[in-house]
């Protein structure tokens, strides 16, 4: 897919709409690149490093790396090398035609060295291009060296050195480096960005071993791709988000984080900015759910080591055999800060770092984390004895503490509830635990468990059902509708042709439906200790999609279903929301849209025969 | 220039007073586009280290490299009391920082980081060499 785009809507003199950026990554951390040809977001080593390019978050002093034709006709279009994460920007203009490549190759495993590689192609006439690099360390916090050398530029901070390296020559900057050059027909120039040790002296790379680097690449994201099982429709879609997706897990341990990004606004001008770094259980529980229906087991072996690290831990824990979120190398303290001297998107300030909701007590997460074993127990490796320990400890732990207040899927800030979601997760929690133990024959209380379960299961359908709404609410003291409960049917609680279920569903589609678009609550009706409006939540309209299909209205969930793939970016990716006018918002690009779209394509599809 | 100076790799580790000592040590030159800052067999070198422009080295007629912000040539002929080996030439106008050979030891005798860096940059220049040649 391409699209158009006036060159002159540069990043550096505004700030481009979060949907006009592709990213790239090595399974180590991600770059965003604008449809300008500037990387305006980029951690480094880690995703939740801090930035050296954050230009998305505050275009002065954020930090930005360029590279387009010099001179503002032209349009431009982007699109990934097929079945890859190398990104192509292509720059059209009367002078001819252009291209970035934007690759990061991906290390092998104990390899620490992390390269950013921007290779540009003139395609057709003559170019002549401006690259700027412009490096602002922790988040523009920390004063660096620049060290002009033969073959590059070194800069030089107390915490992290990177070296440009390249044949165009570079001049020194203020903080950065920048060089004009031109290209005729087939001429490249590579220019490679790369952690280095502090006294490095960059060296030249030569255009084969640049192509090599390209096609090892490649060979690595099409290698992936080819364990999809996935034959059926919208494949192209689907592959997309599979690859976005695997683009969000840090591969060294195994973890993933939810979006690759801090504080892209909810709401344009808003405080609902957040830092999505890190490594929610629930997120990647059902990321892998996603990767596993489609046939990737490799993801979800490496999260079960990461979670048995986790659970040894925290054993005895009083809040739980687990936090709702970790850092991506299993971290467990994730203090928020506010960067005070960034304006924030598009002035979305506060900008922060850090999340506070990293020590709520939110139940669900076992009940999604226990769905993603039960389907790796299937689908990929039999559960392992210390694995099955740990696990039937949890489900010990739920079977204790189910019955509690907590705060919720959304991580609210308005205090504790007794949620329907997060009891209706308890009860998948137990429920799928159970079904292991029979299948496999493993040691467990059933008995217990039973009970458990089916306590659960009585409790949310009398309290968790409202007579009067003739639906089921999102908590216990409250009318008030909330998406959440689309996963009712889908965790197969309730058959999704139970009246009680469609006429939740009626509900949902009457007041929490807009345009095929879901909210996933109302916020005016349920005050969520926030402040401001927030746009439709995309996951909640791929989970309606499913609902819709699984309760029959197929036609229904195919029309939907396509409306929102139009939401998509040029080249397939989502934010978290979407807003009035359908532009994309909140973190980018986001685990938990992408893996809900794969669900929902998957089951569409198989109804659809 | 002295301030030009200390952003290249080659004086980088240099002190404020070192790269004062460097500034009356070295003298600039400014060549015109087209001219001639180098020629093969000419004796008496110095180290001339680019400060803005781009310099070309012409190999037997054939250009073969070009020097830009933060290069430097003339080093081997300095170091050796060769005569040069090839010639350099002003692609755009040319401003160098130049450091003649009498000049070159005692500082560079006197600021080992100096050398350090110039004999990490000599063997960058040989690696690649290798590379391509390989």
């Amino acid at each position: 897919m391409t699209r158009a785009v006036d060159l002159s809507m540069s990043a550096r003199t505004t700030y481009l709409p979060i949907a006009e950026h592709g990213v790239i990554g090595d399974l180590r951390t991600v770059a965003l690149v604008a449809t300008d040809g500037t990387i305006d977001w980029y951690c480094c080593p880690r995703f939740d490093s801090p930035s050296v390019f954050g230009a998305i978050l505050d275009r002065h002093r954020g930090g930005h790396y360029r590279i387009a034709p010099v001179g503002q006709e032209g349009t431009v279009k982007q699109l990934y090398f097929p079945d890859t994460n190398i990104l192509i920007t292509r720059f059209l203009t009367p002078q001819g035609v252009g291209e970035v490549q934007d690759f990061m190759p991906v290390a092998r495993a104990g390899s620490e060295r992390q390269r950013l590689i921007r290779r540009v192609l003139c395609v057709r006439g003559e170019m002549r291009f401006r690259v700027e690099v412009e490096p602002r360390f922790d988040y523009g916090r920390e004063q660096h060296e620049t060290i002009a050398h033969e073959r590059g530029v070194v800069f030089r901070s107390p915490t992290l050195t990177l070296a440009l390296s390249s044949m165009v020559g570079l001049r020194c900057t203020g903080n950065g480096a920048s060089a004009e050059f031109q290209l005729g027909p087939n001429d490249t120039a590579t220019f490679v960005l790369e952690t280095v040790p502090e006294n490095y002296v960059p060296r030249a790379f030569s255009e084969e071993e640049t192509q090599h680097e390209l096609e090892q690449t490649v060979a690595f994201w099409r290698g992936w791709l080819a364990g999809s099982r996935y034959r059926g429709r919208w494949r192209e879609v689907v592959n997309r988000s599979a690859l976005a997706l695997k683009l969000l897990t840090y591969q060294p341990s195994g973890a993933m984080v939810a979006a690759a990004t801090t504080s892209l606004p909810e709401q344009l001008g808003g405080g609902r900015n957040w830092d999505y770094r890190f490594t929610w259980i629930r997120d990647t529980a059902f990321s892998l759910y996603a990767l596993l229906r489609l046939g990737f087991t490799d993801e979800a072996s490496g999260f079960m080591d990461w979670l048995t690290d986790r659970f040894r831990e925290r054993a005895g824990h009083e809040s739980g055999p687990l936090q709702i979120m970790y850092a991506i190398d299993g971290g467990a303290e994730l203090p928020e800060e506010i960067l005070e001297h960034w304006e924030g998107y598009r002035g979305s300030a506060p900008v922060r770092i850090g999340n506070g909701a990293a020590d709520q007590l939110q139940l669900d997460i076992y009940g999604e984390l226990i769905d993603s074993v039960y389907l790796y127990n299937k689908y990929g490796t039999p559960i392992s004895h210390g694995a099955w320990s740990d696990l039937a400890g949890i489900v010990e732990w739920v079977c204790d503490n189910w019955d509690q207040a907590d705060e919720g899927i959304w991580e609210v800030r308005g205090g504790r509830q007794d949620f329907t979601y997060s009891r209706l997760m308890s009860w998948v929690a137990v429920e799928r635990a159970i079904r292991i133990a029979q299948h496999r024959g493993l040691p467990a209380d059933i008995v217990r468990w039973r009970a458990t379960r089916d306590q659960i299961y009585q409790q949310v359908m009398t309290r968790g059902w409202h007579p009067d709404r003739r639906a089921f609410v999102q908590h216990y003291s409250t009318d008030v509708l909330d998406a959440s409960v689309l996963l009712m049917p889908l965790t197969k609680f309730i058959a999704p042709t139970d009246p009680l279920w469609t006429s939740t569903l009626d509900a949902i589609s009457r007041e929490l439906v807009s345009d095929s678009l879901v909210y996933r609550y109302n916020v005016e009706a349920a005050p969520d200790g926030l402040e401001g409006e927030e746009g439709t939540f995309s996951i909640c309209t791929f989970w309606y999609v499913e609902a819709l299909a699984r309760a029959g209205r197929i036609d229904e969930a195919r029309i939907v279903f396509e409306k929102m793939l139009t939401y998509a970016n040029h080249l397939g990716l989502y934010s978290e929301q979407i807003g009035p006018t359908g532009e994309l918002l909140g973190n980018f690009p986001q685990a938990f849209t992408h893996l809900a779209l794969i669900s929902a394509a998957v089951n569409l599809d198989r109804q659809l025969g | 220039m002295v301030e030009s100076l200390g952003r290249l790799a080659l004086f980088a580790d240099l002190t404020p007073d070192a790269l004062t000592e460097l500034g009356a040590v070295a003298r600039e030159a400014t060549y015109p586009e087209g001219e001639w800052v180098l020629r093969e067999g000419e004796e008496n070198s110095s180290l001339h280290v680019v400060l803005a422009g781009e310099a070309g080295l012409v190999v037997a007629g054939v250009e073969r490299l070009t020097f830009h912000h933060g290069m430097y040539f003339g080093e081997i002929s300095a170091l050796l009391g060769d005569p040069v080996a090839a010639s350099v030439f002003a692609r755009t106008e040319l401003r160098c920082a130049v450091v003649d050979r009498d000049q070159l030891f005692p500082f560079l005798l006197a600021n080992p980081s100096v050398t350090l860096r110039l004999l990490q940059a000599e063997a960058r220049r040989l690696a690649d060499t290798n590379t391509w040649l390989a």
